[in-house]
């Protein structure tokens, strides 16, 4: 299975494969992974986690599972085990620089940089590197040289192919974390087009307009509670940005 | 969501790759962890923190000590538990059964030379097994080794010397240096004793005791009390009571006791006692063999030969029930 070659790139609603009219869709790997990667761009975490378990649970084989898994934690803040998950999946999919980028980006993000240029070296020495692998050596690399961090985002975006959006996203975020909003600007506006239905990509696009004092903050983030109307985050930042005065725009706050 | 998992019980399975089980779901965060692991994270951001916390490099030192062959060496405290866990039970089941038999050969002949002998050889076959499981893969050297099975013997033997006295209630042993013909009991019998607890029973007249010496070892060490440690003796006297030694025989409050069932040890045979010691109350007085030493032909006083045979509870370990050794006289005591 390709990854995200079941992604809901435009406004496509077509039943999922092996969809009948009358009954359920078949659950199997594939369904759970679309479910997964729908979830995780509504940035639901819990619930990508839980069906990426569900597609290894119909086949433990499926790399992208296992990726996802180990992504999901990171993206809930469980970097330990976001570690320990992936020395998991590195024993099935040994030395796969994927998988190292994302053991890179666990150790980044719980601040032992050390141990993250090691497995970030480590990965990009792999022969068919992925955009994750570049996106989190940009991470790494952001704070302390710029102009590379800023050739891995291109990197990555080069090499994405049909996960442009995606990546674009990615970068954007990655962006906006390290307070590069006029860069990450850009790029969200791009993840946007190619994902019309992402609450993610809609809040953050929102958060980054938001601290730049753009007045389409508000919109973006209606946009994003209209496809996701139960995401309280969004509507904390919607309600922060309507109350925003004069100087808070101006300080960009 | 609970912690280590992601599905509810009933729906947590496990995906099969081959014939290998493979554990899908990865383990959570308890929620009380999140904000010491926070703090930690920006302590570390702020290079406040170390990336590798303390307790990491004493994890990592710790690391090739708590080896495979280390943990087998401590799981091997029961002979073959850690080749059994391993699956590889059938290395070492000869030796086990052998360990097994010559164990119980010892323990029915302890108290003689050929049991401690036997024991001696189970501990022996325990550390051969303990080794055997790994440590001598990772230890190459010929002193190391020597080191290794050295300390293993040593540990083991520890370990034997405490698990009876920890672990069934408190059984342990001694040695008599007493005779007494109405017990039919000699010099150099072996005997189990149960230790006593405190609020134990008063114990009566002839009961057979282990005596601690430590209390009176050093006292006037240059006249009396040289005895050797752990040493059976018998109840003579009673709390309250008045003790003397008359013509070779106890005297309790001016009553005679039978020579044959309370025999008085040689060394009181020769420092008869002029007058009654008295007992205090919760003390008892023990008779037992003592060697005596000092400056030859002084006599010892009522308070000398009190210090080192009034015992108080604190001085007597246990009571003995079985006699053990020899076998021909091997039963419980009435």
């Amino acid at each position: 299975m390709d990854r995200f070659s079941q992604l809901e790139f435009g406004g496509d609603d077509t039943a999922p494969r092996g969809a009948n009219s009358r009954g359920e869709p078949v659950r199997d790997a594939e369904y759970y992974y679309k479910e997964a990667t729908k979830y995780w761009l509504a940035a639901d975490f819990e619930l990508a986690l839980r069906n990426y378990s569900r597609v290894l649970e119909q086949n433990s084989t499926i790399f992208e599972g296992w990726a996802g898994q180990v992504l999901m934690l990171i993206e809930l803040g469980e970097y330990r085990e976001a570690g320990v998950w992936a020395d998991k999946a590195l024993e099935l999919f040994p030395e796969h620089p994927e998988l190292l980028a994302l053991k890179a980006l666990a150790c980044a993000r719980d601040a032992k940089m050390d141990q993250a240029t090691a497995y970030s070296d480590n990965s990009v020495g792999k022969d068919n590197l992925t955009p994750r692998v570049w996106l989190t050596r940009a991470e790494i690399f952001l704070d302390r040289k710029g102009p590379i961090a800023e050739g891995c985002i291109n990197k990555a975006v080069g090499c994405a192919g049909k996960l442009g959006p995606v990546v674009k996203l990615e970068a954007g975020r990655l962006l906006c974390r390290k307070h590069n909003y006029v860069l990450a600007l850009q790029y969200l506006r791009e993840a946007v087009q190619g994902l019309p239905r992402s609450p993610l990509a809609w809040y953050e696009l929102g958060c980054c307009q938001a601290r730049l004092g753009l007045p389409e903050a508000a919109q973006s983030l209606e946009q994003c509670l209209n496809l996701r109307p139960d995401w309280n985050e969004a509507k904390e930042m919607l309600r922060k940005v309507e109350n925003r005065g004069f100087f808070r725009r101006l300080l960009g706050k | 969501m609970r912690c280590g998992s992601i599905l509810p019980d009933e729906q947590r399975r496990c995906g099969h790759a081959g014939s290998d089980v493979i554990q899908i779901y990865p383990p959570r965060m308890p929620a009380w962890r999140k904000p010491f692991r926070g703090t930690m994270r920006w302590l570390r951001g702020w290079h406040v923190m170390p990336e590798r916390s303390p307790a990491s490099r004493i994890r990592r030192g710790l690391d090739p000590i708590l080896s495979d062959s280390m943990v087998g060496l401590v799981l091997s405290v029961i002979p073959g538990l850690a080749h059994l866990l391993k699956r590889r039970f059938r290395e070492v089941g000869l030796l086990v059964a052998l360990w097994f038999a010559v164990l119980c050969a010892g323990l029915f002949f302890y108290g003689s030379q050929i049991g401690s002998l036997l024991i001696g050889l189970a501990i022996g076959i325990h550390a051969w097994i303990a080794i055997q499981y790994g440590l001598f893969k990772e230890i190459e050297g010929f002193m190391e080794r020597i080191g290794a099975v050295l300390i293993v013997v040593v540990l083991l033997a520890v370990l034997y010397w405490a698990v009876p006295r920890f672990v069934p209630g408190g059984l342990t042993g001694g040695h008599t240096a007493l005779t007494i013909p109405a017990m039919n009991v000699h010099a150099g019998d072996y005997f189990l004793v149960r230790r006593l607890g405190h609020g134990s029973d008063p114990l009566p007249r002839g009961t057979l005791v282990l005596t601690q010496p430590e209390g009176y070892r050093n006292y006037h060490q240059d006249r009396v009390l040289n005895q050797r440690q752990r040493m059976i003796g018998q109840v003579v006297g009673l709390p309250g009571e008045t003790i003397q030694v008359v013509d070779h025989a106890y005297v309790a409050d001016g009553q005679r006791l039978d020579p044959s069932r309370f025999p008085v040890p040689r060394w009181l045979q020769r420092y008869a006692t002029r007058s009654g010691i008295f007992i205090p109350a919760r003390s008892y007085f023990v008779s037992s063999e003592y060697t005596v030493g000092g400056h030859g032909n002084l006599g010892l006083t009522n308070q000398m030969i009190g210090n080192a045979c009034i015992l108080g509870a604190s001085g007597i370990r246990g009571r003995a029930f079985v006699h053990w050794w020899p076998l021909s006289r091997r039963g419980f005591i009435e």
